[in-house]
């Protein structure tokens, strides 16, 4: 396993190596100059050429390439162009929020999904089955920013619970601010989880063993909890996996809307300013998590499934 | 099944060193969250009043402010020379602010400022003195620097101390309307700024020191601004104890937190149905003021076919703006623009609208030599919500009488320098004009101006009399002039003015009548109190 891991980790590297190049060169092909960001559009053409010069970004882009690089081996971002702020300390203060997002949304994702997905592929075309699949339906198509409206106006203005904005002080106060904006993306992430979920365990419902073990007689409960669950969850797994990615993006709508602070806005507000420093810590950051997702997502594999357990 | 208890445990733990996670961080990130604790707290009797911003702040150096959220955070921290009189935004009420009393040489070309004894730095940075105004001056006009406001210097040649409250300005040429750059909330410069601070090694806190009503205690980029009183206040101790600013960029965020009491103030929207919305909740006050939001439609002089006069006239008279104006807002909270300049400005006339006129628009360009219609070369638009509406309509009008203009949406960072760089043949437009009709007249349409977007350069002359011309009434006569030059070489299309549209609960008295404001949302000064 030890072995897996580190084969992993260096495979890891020339991905993360790639995908810093792409994000660097990139950003530098986008239209829009970080000094005229600065300065503001009424800069004078000297002003905005020392900045330039100040910032290093006359320099060859090579150079800034390979200086980007050797600064983020040391774990250096930069500063930020436009607030001076250090990335890190920018990355650091932001990523947890995020990360604490991420997880609930999560949690409630699978606390929603997976039973219902359950449920509905138990009773297969009845009348809680076609329930279950609309409502899923209903919650994929919506897009993840109008349904935190929704809950917003529902349980933040008609029927005031929850607060609307902020992250609260404390452990209970930031469970409490938590609870609306995770529960939103939670369950826009429970939907996709539902129709996995059914389809993956109907999949498995009909497989021979199944059939050999209800034969033996083996009660119905232990048959799908024992069995069918089991070999089902790898395919839910690896979606949950991928949808770690799109988790942080809908994170950037659901932060803009419940006025979390977060690597998402962070990110927007990096792109509006042009702030490279900036932008490239919050990509870096991104890589980084989608990597050791997937590797949490591998090393789980063989947990749910000791026949795909790396030798 | 202890396999599955590990997971569950891994789950809760991983989420439990998250919480911790953001706990430390909030912890770690000073000042900002401590200030955090305090400012919601609340419970402590501390009056702390809380502030919806729109967008995120950028650099919130005063002498680089250059959005309105930034000089939202500014305009509490520092002081000019001069200042609008409090709920005020015009030429006319402008009064001293650490200056006392100013006066004016015979040619125009000194202004002594007599200066106020004992004004206090905020943070302990002493006494206020004529030192800090040189310095405050002097780094805006050094072109090392990079201000954008110097050029609101340009006629400044140098600045004289004689004593510790005195200060002279002695200009190249008269510059009458200087008083204008030396307000902090009209978004202009003369923010007087603290050598010892602003050279300091930190940040924006340790950096940014003023002698307003309110100290910076924490900034927080994207997220929040915090500001405590500054009890040594030359006009007093403050009555708030903080302003908490709180970048809320959803304005469905925005106003659930008003209606809430999450927020006390916020800037509102123009639009029909959220105003007739909002305007029956009845702890909100929603106060149109002023009317300096300013919509244009610029055309390319630069660029063919627009360098024909015809055209532009063709292209004037085949856009119906009076029913865009109001299909899209209030007759009262959008007014027709009746110049180049807004109705508020100083020096404004009534020059007149261009006529809606599609018959007469094809017959010009026939006489330019397009009877088979025109194309425009291409122009760029942002992806902005209000100007995807307006070029949708104005491309439609266009295509009418057989103008196509190829329109590309890109984002704001790449349509505003294609702007200012003069890329774009037409342009619909919204911007902020200057409350001194010959400042913005010299910025926009001069050749030399800092937001010249149509290359217009038929009125240098006259903008350059103009704004030398110390004698009010021959003065407020060019000025005038100039308005009816430019709308006759059809290069901007005056659309309309819209007003700002304030919204705050019915506990924040702001301690003022508020008529106008220079920087969107209501000042915030020593008199501001929650009730």
């Amino acid at each position: 396993m030890i072995k897996f891991i580190i084969r992993r980790l260096l495979i890891a590297i020339p991905t993360i190596l790639l995908t810093i190049t792409i994000i660097f060169f990139g950003l530098r092909i986008l239209p829009g100059d970080p000094a005229v960001a600065m300065l503001g559009p009424e800069a004078s053409p000297e002003a905005v050429e020392a900045l330039r010069e100040q910032m290093g970004l006359n320099e060859p882009l090579i150079q800034q390439y390979l200086a980007f690089l050797m600064d983020i081996v040391q774990g250096d971002f930069g500063d930020s162009l436009i607030s001076g702020q250090s990335v890190s300390t920018q990355l650091f203060t932001n990523f947890p929020n995020t990360l604490l997002l991420a997880f609930t949304s999560i949690f409630f994702g699978c606390l929603i999904g997976i039973p219902l997905g359950i449920v509905s592929a138990r009773k297969r075309d009845t009348v809680p089955d076609s329930s279950i699949r609309i409502v899923a339906l209903l919650g994929i198509s919506v897009p993840p920013f109008l349904f935190g409206i929704f809950m917003i106006l529902i349980f933040s203005l008609m029927f005031p619970i929850f607060p609307s904005m902020g992250t609260g002080e404390g452990f209970w106060g930031q469970l409490y601010h938590l609870l609306l904006p995770s529960i939103t993306l939670g369950l826009i992430l429970s939907a996709a989880l539902i129709r996995f979920t059914r389809s993956s365990m109907l999949d498995e419902i009909n497989r021979e063993y199944i059939r050999t073990a209800r034969a033996k007689g083996v009660p119905e409960k232990l048959v799908i909890y024992k069995h069918v669950l089991r070999n089902s969850l790898i395919p839910v797994v690896t979606m949950i996996g991928l949808y770690i990615t799109s988790l942080l993006s809908g994170a950037v709508l659901i932060e803009t809307i419940f006025t979390r602070p977060g690597l998402g806005t962070l990110a927007i507000d990096a792109i509006t300013n042009r702030d490279f420093p900036v932008l490239q810590g919050c990509l870096v950051l991104f890589t980084l998590v989608v990597q050791i997702v997937n590797l949490l997502v591998d090393i789980s594999y063989s947990f749910i499934d000791p026949k795909i357990r790396p030798s | 099944m202890v396999r599955k208890n590990r997971v569950i445990v891994v789950l809760f733990l991983l989420i439990c060193s998250a919480f911790i996670a953001a706990g430390c961080t909030n912890e770690e990130s000073a000042t900002e969250t401590e200030t955090d604790t305090k400012a919601t707290a609340g419970g402590d009797g501390e009056k702390v009043l809380k502030v919806g911003l729109p967008s995120s702040p950028g650099n919130i150096d005063p002498h680089f402010a250059t959005t309105h959220v930034e000089y939202e955070v500014v305009q509490p921290i520092f002081n000019g020379l001069m200042r609008f009189q409090p709920g005020t935004a015009s030429f006319e009420t402008i009064e001293g602010d650490l200056a006392e009393s100013w006066e004016v040489s015979d040619d125009g070309l000194a202004w002594t400022f007599k200066l106020r004894k004992g004004v206090q730095w905020q943070k302990g940075y002493g006494e206020f003195t004529s030192a800090d105004v040189k310095y405050s001056f002097e780094r805006i006009m050094d072109p090392k620097v990079g201000s954008s406001q110097r050029t609101l210097f340009k006629y400044v040649k140098e600045i004289e101390t004689p004593d510790d409250y005195t200060v002279i300005l002695h200009l190249t040429q008269p510059y009458p309307s200087l008083p204008v750059s030396l307000v902090v909330d009209g978004l202009a410069a003369g923010a007087i700024v603290k050598k010892e601070a602003i050279e300091s090694e930190g940040d924006a806190v340790d950096k940014l020191v003023g002698t307003g009503p309110f100290a910076l205690e924490s900034y927080s980029p994207g997220e929040k601004a915090v500001l405590t009183k500054h009890e040594d206040y030359f006009r007093g101790e403050p009555k708030l104890d903080k302003i908490e600013m709180t970048v809320m960029r959803d304005l469905t965020a925005r106003e659930v937190a008003l209606v809430n009491g999450d927020i006390h103030m916020t800037i509102g929207d123009a639009d029909k149905l959220w105003l007739e919305r909002m305007s029956k909740e009845e702890d909100l006050i929603i106060e149109a003021t002023g009317s300096y939001n300013v919509s244009y439609f610029h055309m390319n002089v630069n660029i063919p076919p627009l360098d024909d006069i015809r055209v532009r006239k063709a292209i004037a008279h085949a856009i119906d703006f009076e029913s865009y104006r109001k299909s899209m807002y209030d007759e009262d909270i959008a007014v027709p623009l009746t110049s180049v300049l807004s109705d508020d400005a100083y020096g404004h006339a009534d020059i007149g609208k261009v006529e809606y006129n599609p018959e007469l628009s094809k017959k010009l360009l026939a006489e330019a030599g397009y009877p088979d219609g025109i194309k425009i070369p291409k122009t760029l638009t942002p992806n902005v919500d209000a100007y995807i509406r307006a070029n949708s309509f104005i491309q439609e009008q266009l295509r009418q009488v057989g103008i196509e203009v190829p329109m590309e949406q890109v984002d704001l960072p790449t349509w505003i320098p294609a702007i200012y760089g003069q890329k774009n043949s037409v342009n619909f437009q919204t911007g902020v004009t200057r409350v001194h009709g010959i400042v913005h007249l010299h910025r926009v349409w001069h050749s030399e101006g800092n937001a010249n977007f149509t290359g217009y350069s038929g009125s240098d002359e006259l903008l350059e009399r103009a704004e030398a011309e110390m004698e009010e009434e021959k003065a407020l006569e060019l000025y005038k002039q100039a308005q009816q030059e430019i709308f006759d070489a059809y290069v901007s299309i005056p659309i309309l003015a819209g007003k700002q549209i304030n919204v705050r609960r019915k506990e924040v008295d702001l301690g003022y009548e508020l008529k106008a404001t220079g920087i969107y949302m209501a000042p915030k000064y020593e008199t501001t109190d929650l009730k």
